[in-house]
């Protein structure tokens, strides 16, 4: 039995085939004596001989291929500790934790070189806001125990490095702490990725569309569930489809191709804006997109497009648009007839009146003046704020528009014994501005003038040009606005004290006009007031074309940083 | 001199009376007052109007509209026409007067100084 005595067969070899052969021997033993007892003597050797060696052989066999005789203990030490550094971010520090050694992996995640490493402090490497945990790590792995957790960490760039990480001691001479190692499985990726997941989810909750296409195939590759419902598309069914395929499903846009997405998105390829907006309209609806492109670290670039349905808003601007046009019909009318009526009566057309009569029908036809001009201020008003006040801005000669201002208000200021005063009004001054905006602001504030001066008072019209503006000013010497009242003198419907307005009469409207007409040419208007000395209200106003008036509504470019 | 003939087409009869009394008693027109276009399609061959004075905003047929459909008629291709408007935007003036008004007088009027307001029109358009 040579086979036994190879010196290739370990201790453990021999036992493990002793384990076998015995109980695969017994039986057979035993049934042979069984047989003895029956079956005729001379055949019983031979079989008993056959069957052993067949056994012995299968196990020897089966054995040797199955162990294959393996790799030498420091073979394997070498492989684990290749799969290791392949595997895991590695460093060693010293007991103050000083790093003394770092792996390839180490050097690959973080970003630094290893000559940036060694020697420097672990804490480069760690976010301030886990310096608590670091400590009670180090504290912990000093006294000989290992830790395990969850660590951040910040690479070179600043990004963010998850790790679970496991610290074990390193122990020298008399089983001293001498440092530490530390073994880190990165897992950064699958936080992103549980964090894309999260988002993703969170995504599917928005009422606005929501679309990620990739930026060279166009095709989708994420849709939220408001985007699903909007293109009767599903998960699977939407990683089939590009951009052109949606305009041309869900539009009729056969015209819509790739190169009209391209030539849409040119600003955001050239990187001149970083958002475009822009509105879809489609049988259905009206929706406003805004079009990104996002250029990941990490991936390829693709686009994001938010879609928000905005047909209620579009309706609700039309009826707002529409109820302004019926007020400006229907309260215009009656004022019309109560106004006409007041007049002719007043004018003796109908016969003779009372002095009492006409004192009465005057307050009447007043008051229908004054109804007058606050529905168009409120008028003037809503269409400046809705953008829709025409300005034609040209260059003229503003001293001209001056005097005409002054000249329609002098009979208003004579009944009240106030003259005005012009200064620079000789000169030609160009300006570019709206002549009748020009002549409504001044209208504003020379009747303001007027009506606040002292009897007999002067108001000082002032025209002078510095650089690239022109500056008007009005000043007038009378009572003045209180310092409370002056925060607020620019707000709808507001004068400086109550009283003035049965004696002074005005819709509270005009200053707040006069200021958006000032600012939508391009100007800005400010004032001086003091209480019985007076006030002095300046509007400046440029005098070069410079003005952008109207933005395009179909598109508007954000501009880049 | 003989009287300026006005055809003037007005929904609200409150305004048509003031008017009728501006337009008479002060301007010393002679006008035929109508409550829509309809009505003013019907009866101006036979008044045969120097002048159309239309308010902008009625109901089922607007001034404009008016204006084209009396131009249909004959003899009326150059009768000059007047708008009257509440709307005060520029624009619209504008294209008012691009239909062939010549002038656009705004709401709420002054019955003092709308015969005025008229004749000077006319004769600027008569230049």
């Amino acid at each position: 039995m040579g086979l036994y005595s190879s010196k290739e067969f370990s201790i453990g070899y021999r036992y493990a085939l002793a384990l076998i052969i015995v109980p695969l021997a017994s039986p057979v033993v035993v049934s042979g004596v069984q047989k003895t007892l029956t079956i005729s003597h001379t055949s019983l050797g031979p079989i008993l001989i056959l069957l052993l060696t067949v056994a012995y052989a299968w196990c020897i066999w089966s054995i040797r291929n199955s162990a294959n005789f393996g790799p030498s203990e420091e073979e394997k030490i070498a492989y684990q500790i290749k799969a290791l550094n392949d595997h895991s971010i590695i460093n060693m520090t010293d007991e103050h934790g000083v790093i003394t050694y770092v792996n390839d992996k180490f050097i690959q995640t973080t970003g630094y070189s290893r000559d940036e490493l060694i020697g420097q402090n672990l804490t480069l490497l760690l976010p301030k806001s886990i310096a608590a945990q670091y400590n009670f790590a180090r504290g912990y792995v000093l006294t000989g125990k290992t830790w395990s957790g969850e660590v951040r960490m910040k690479g070179k760039d600043g990004q963010n490095i998850w790790a679970h990480t496991t610290v074990a001691p390193r122990l020298g001479k008399k089983g001293k702490v001498i440092g530490t190692i530390a073994i880190q499985t990165d897992t950064t990726q699958s936080k992103i990725d549980a964090h894309d997941r999260t988002m993703r989810k969170s995504m599917h909750l928005l009422r606005d569309e929501v679309y990620m296409f990739e930026a060279d195939t166009l095709r989708y590759i994420y849709l939220n569930q408001a985007a699903m419902d909007h293109c009767g598309w599903n998960e699977k069914t939407y990683r089939q489809k590009t951009v052109v395929d949606k305009r041309r499903e869900l539009l009729n846009d056969e015209a819509f191709d790739r190169d009209a997405f391209y030539d849409r998105a040119r600003p955001l390829i050239d990187g001149e804006a970083k958002e475009i907006e822009f509105i879809l309209e489609d049988y259905k609806q009206v929706r406003e997109v805004k079009l990104q492109l996002i250029r990941p670290v990490d991936g390829p670039p693709h686009f994001l497009s938010i879609g928000r349905d905005i047909s209620e808003r579009r309706a609700f601007e039309k009826s707002k648009d529409e109820f302004i046009s019926t007020i400006s019909h229907e309260l215009r009318t009656p004022v019309t007839s109560i106004k006409g009526a007041l007049g002719l009566v007043l004018s003796g057309a109908t016969g003779e009146l009372s002095d009492k009569t006409h004192n009465m029908l005057d307050i009447a036809h007043r008051n229908s003046d004054r109804l007058t001009l606050i529905i168009n201020d409120i008028l003037d008003l809503e269409k400046i704020a809705a953008g829709k006040m025409e300005f034609n801005i040209e260059s003229v000669n503003i001293a001209e528009i001056i005097k005409d201002a002054i000249a329609a208000n002098k009979p208003y200021a004579e009944r009240l014994n106030v003259s005005f005063v012009g200064i620079g009004l000789g000169k030609h001054t160009e300006c570019f501005c709206d002549s009748d905006r020009v002549f409504q602001i001044m209208n504003n504030l020379l009747s303001n003038a007027a009506k606040f001066s002292k009897k007999d008072g002067e108001v000082a019209v002032t025209l002078s040009s510095r650089d690239d503006t022109i500056c008007v000013s009005v000043e007038d010497f009378g009572k003045g606005i209180p310092k409370e009242a002056q925060a607020s003198i620019f707000d709808r419907f507001t004068q400086a004290d109550s009283s003035d307005h049965r004696e002074k009469s005005g819709t509270g409207l005009g200053l707040s006009i006069v200021k958006a007409l000032v600012e939508r040419q391009g100007g800005s208007i400010y004032f001086t007031s003091e209480v019985d000395k007076g006030s002095k209200f300046s509007f400046e106003l440029p005098n070069k074309d410079k003005t952008p008036i109207n933005k395009p509504t179909t598109m508007l470019m954000v501009a880049a940083e | 001199m003989t009287k300026l003939k006005i055809l003037h087409v007005e929904d609200d009869l409150d305004i048509q009376e003031i008017a009728k009394l501006s337009l008479e008693t002060i301007g010393g027109f002679e006008v035929l007052q109508c409550a829509s276009g309809k009505q003013a399609l019907a009866e101006v061959l036979e008044f045969a109007p120097d002048l159309f004075l239309l308010d902008m905003m009625m109901p089922e047929m607007s001034g404009d509209e008016v204006l084209k459909n009396l131009r249909e008629l004959p003899g009326l291709q150059d009768t000059p026409a007047i708008f009257m408007t509440a709307r005060a935007q520029r624009k619209e003036i504008v294209d008012l007067k691009s239909l062939g008004a010549i002038e656009v007088i705004l709401k709420p009027f002054d019955p003092m100084t709308l015969p005025d307001q008229i004749k000077t029109a006319v004769s600027m358009a008569q230049k």
